[in-house]
């Protein structure tokens, strides 16, 4: 019975595999005196792969048996070289428990093809959350993929099962979506997305009247854009992200560069693709300036050009392209503004804030508060460091960040034409009025600076 | 604080005398207080009875551990700077040369300046604590991710043998450790139960960190956490075990005192499980080992289940249903040695 379990496990994990939504947290769940497990904000990597990807969850497919046919995805019924098979709930019941015992994960993500309709399928989902929780008393983190279409009162019982909850999106556009995954459309992954929002917001509101309301994931819900197997931008990729984030309040997007496992003629042939995982890089380095450190969409990335710069981060491109709002002074500059300078994490800005109550934060006291000086030193001054680089020739600091040979081409668009539109960054350092790289003045938003003080 | 009344409004400065407390955190806290009496900081900090080979300020001079006194100081620093206590508490536990001087720097600069004196890093203890407290902490969260257990029996002779000597573990200041005397006194006797095992070798002393994750993680469970560099063990009852009800559930006791065990049967075919599911999740078109080993470093390979070879399994389960090809198909590589790295100068 053992080595079928293993068989069964190289191939449903295998298939499961390229789902990066795994980290487990967002979800705060206490244990009991006598229950097994806890969840805690932030979800622990029990290992690493040997490519670096955190393993914090047995994270597997019930089954790959599928009746749909997406192109991106090897469980599609079309693909005759995989052999089908399906897990017995008392076997993930039991790999999770015994797993967790042995401190290899925090908790259980569960997915499924769809092998017999949507809520056939997701109901064994159900089943085996309910079996932990319930006859285990397992208190640690669970993760259900749910099956768009399923029905409302399935989704309600899987939200108070569930620490978190997801459908994925998959395809950054529904054109795209239609060509690649016949079966399914926006509509049947955006209502289940709507139950779950209603739900959690419900129980938040709740939350706040009794501590005993009915959690409902409580650690929110996600989705996943696969990139590069379709042509969207990156624009295009991150405005849908952005809205998801707004509309539907979730918690992560998550980006997955596309691996070739399927030679179907719909998605780049695995001869000649290459994995963009620069771009996916780029991508979360996008996203994680848009939710932490409160930049916009248009100014990580205007519309005029849709593509991230592959050979810089985003904030370094972002400094670029206002070079006037640079440098700043480390030693007056709000903490809005210390967080937006290239190399600057919010650790070190915070530490910048608490030393300079006591004292000036000189040049040798920044590589100690862990600033990457290789970076910041065009963008930042202190008493003894005045660059001058940024005010005359800023296509320069790229050439040197880049490294490397001066080759023309990416930053002569950068600098070329100003772009006519600009959101104007919310403060700007110590100046009443910034100007935008259009020429025009934009009034100085106050708020942000008010905050700092 | 001592003596909150009387802030000092200076600096104590670094004088020449070697102070010996118990080995203990409160014992260091003591040192503080008895620093601010004498007018001074001491220049170094030993353990009593340990032999500090070549200190070179006279005898030293022995600190007397109140509880007391350290927990109104506890108190007091929390006041200042909600979790400061921790991070002292961390940074001590590098077990760095030094660092108890340091602690007693910032300690005094918190008395001066108030909380900003913490996050201040051009104040080199400052600097010093931060950076040995974040180190600590790094790696008992790397403990937390990383101790792996295994189901054990205890065997017949599992008698919990009533420690000799006391160990010189410090005592966490919120964490529901105790290392006292008092813990060690009425001796468990639940033998042949189930147990779970983890052994570690960490950098730092991290058990009295980590004591409290897997104390609310596996209340349940009766496990234990060897740190097999310091000769400890971190030790969990649960409360059905015939433990006086006052007595601590988690504590820290010498690695002598543990009663015998053996690995259960299943044992192995869960960690083959686990081996499989790691082999079935790594994507090999992406592998990336530079990344990987900054993730998981090759000093805590040792522990990790993952990270063994395969082939014990059938050698010592007689009743593992797993045939020998299927275990060659997908036993782990060996870990190549390169012989190289030992240089061909060594030799010739
Ligand atoms: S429905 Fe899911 S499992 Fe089935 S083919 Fe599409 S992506 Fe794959």
């Amino acid at each position: 019975m053992r080595t079928q379990v293993i068989e069964k496990l190289e191939i449903l994990a295998d298939a499961a595999k390229y789902d990066v939504s795994c980290a487990s947290s967002g979800g705060e769940r206490e244990n009991s005196k006598t229950g097994l497990g806890n969840s805690r904000a932030m979800g622990i990597c029990h290992t690493y792969t040997p490519d670096g990807r955190c393993v914090s969850l047995l994270k597997v497919l019930f089954s790959n048996v599928c009746i749909y046919d997406c192109a991106y995805c090897t469980t599609r019924r079309s693909n005759e070289e995989v052999v089908r098979t399906a897990f017995t709930v008392k076997e993930v019941v039991d790999l999770t428990m015994e797993f967790y015992k042995r401190n290899y994960i925090e908790g259980l993500f569960l997915s499924s093809g769809i092998f017999r309709d949507a809520d056939t399928t997701t109901e064994k989902l159900v089943e085996v959350a309910r079996s932990l929780r319930h006859e285990h008393q397992f208190n640690g983190y669970i993760h259900l993929k749910v099956i768009p279409g399923a029905s409302t009162d399935l989704l309600v019982e899987a939200g108070r099962l569930a620490d978190r909850l997801s459908v994925n999106i998959e395809i950054p556009s529904e054109r795209s979506l239609k060509a690649v995954a016949p079966e399914k459309d926006y509509a049947s992954v955006i209502r289940p997305m709507d139950t779950i929002r209603e739900g959690h917001d419900e129980y938040r509101a709740e939350r706040k009247k009794t501590k005993r309301a009915p959690r409902f994931s409580p650690g929110g819900q996600s989705t996943q854009l696969v990139v590069g197997a379709t042509p969207e931008d990156d624009r295009t990729v991150l405005s849908l992200a952005d809205g998801l984030y707004k509309e539907q309040k979730l918690r992560r997007v998550y980006y997955s560069g596309y691996v070739p496992i399927s030679s179907d003629g719909r998605v780049p042939d695995p001869a000649t693709y290459r994995q963009p995982l620069a771009r996916e890089h780029r991508l979360y380095q996008a996203d994680w300036l848009i939710r932490q450190y409160d930049f916009s969409l248009d100014e990580v990335l205007p519309a005029e050009q849709p593509h991230l710069d592959m050979k810089l981060d985003p904030k370094a491109a972002y400094a670029l392209r206002f070079p006037e709002l640079f440098p700043i002074d480390v030693n007056t500059a709000p903490m809005e503004w210390l967080q937006r300078v290239p190399g600057l994490g919010l650790k070190s800005a915070r530490r910048i804030v608490a030393a300079r109550r006591r004292g000036t934060v000189r040049w040798e006291h920044l590589r100690a508060m862990g600033v990457v000086l290789k970076r910041a030193r065009y963008f930042i001054t202190t008493p003894e460091h005045r660059p001058h680089l940024i005010g005359t020739d800023p296509g320069e600091i790229r050439r040197r960040i880049v490294g490397g040979k001066a080759s023309g081409a990416p930053q002569l668009s950068l600098f070329g034409a100003p772009p006519p539109v600009v959101t104007p960054p919310p403060a700007a350092p110590a100046r009443g009025r910034i100007v935008t790289p259009s020429g025009a003045l934009a009034p100085l938003a106050s708020a942000p600076l008010a905050r700092a003080a | 604080m001592p003596a909150p009344e009387a802030r000092p409004s200076a600096p104590l400065q670094l004088g020449t005398a070697t102070y010996a407390t118990d080995g203990s955190f409160a014992g260091l806290l003591c040192a503080y207080a008895r620093a601010h009496r004498a007018g001074a900081l001491p220049a170094e900090v030993v353990t009593a009875g340990q032999a500090a080979p070549g200190h070179l300020f006279g005898a030293p001079e022995a600190v007397e551990t109140e509880a007391p006194l350290a927990s109104r100081m506890e108190h007091g620093l929390e006041r200042v700077k909600p979790g400061l206590v921790g991070k002292l508490f961390r940074a001590f536990l590098s077990e760095r040369a030094g660092i108890e001087v340091a602690i007693l720097q910032m300690i005094d600069a918190v008395a001066v300046d108030g909380a900003e004196a913490v996050g201040d890093w051009t104040f080199e203890p400052s600097r010093q604590v931060s950076r040995w407290a974040q180190r600590v902490g790094r790696e008992a969260h790397r403990m937390e991710a990383f101790v792996r257990f295994e189901r054990h029996e205890e065997g017949a002779s599992g008698e919990w043998a009533v420690a000799e000597k006391t160990p010189s573990t410090p005592l966490a200041p919120e964490a529901p450790v105790s290392a006292g005397p008092q813990s060690l006194g009425p001796s468990p006797a639940a033998s042949g139960g189930e147990r779970w095992l983890a052994r570690v070798r960490p950098e730092y002393h991290v058990l009295p960190v980590i004591a409290e994750h897997f104390a609310l993680r596996y209340p349940a469970l009766r496990w234990t956490i060897l740190d097999e560099r310091r000769r400890l063990a971190l030790v969990h009852d649960t409360p059905a075990a015939d433990l006086a009800p006052e007595a601590d559930a988690t504590r820290i006791v010498p690695a002598s005192s543990l009663p015998d065990l053996a690995p259960t049967a299943d044992e192995r075919a869960y960690q083959a499980m686990w081996r499989a599911y790691f082999r079935a999740v790594d994507i090999p078109e992406r592998r990336n080992l530079k990344l990987h080993l900054r993730h998981v470093p090759k000093r805590y390979w040792p522990q990790l289940t993952e990270k063994q070879p395969e082939v014990s399994m059938m050698a010592l389960t007689p009743e593992a249903d797993v045939d020998a090809e299927a275990i060659s198909r997908t036993a782990a590589p060996k870990p190549r040695r390169a012989v190289k790295a030992l240089g061909p100068r060594s030799r010739t």
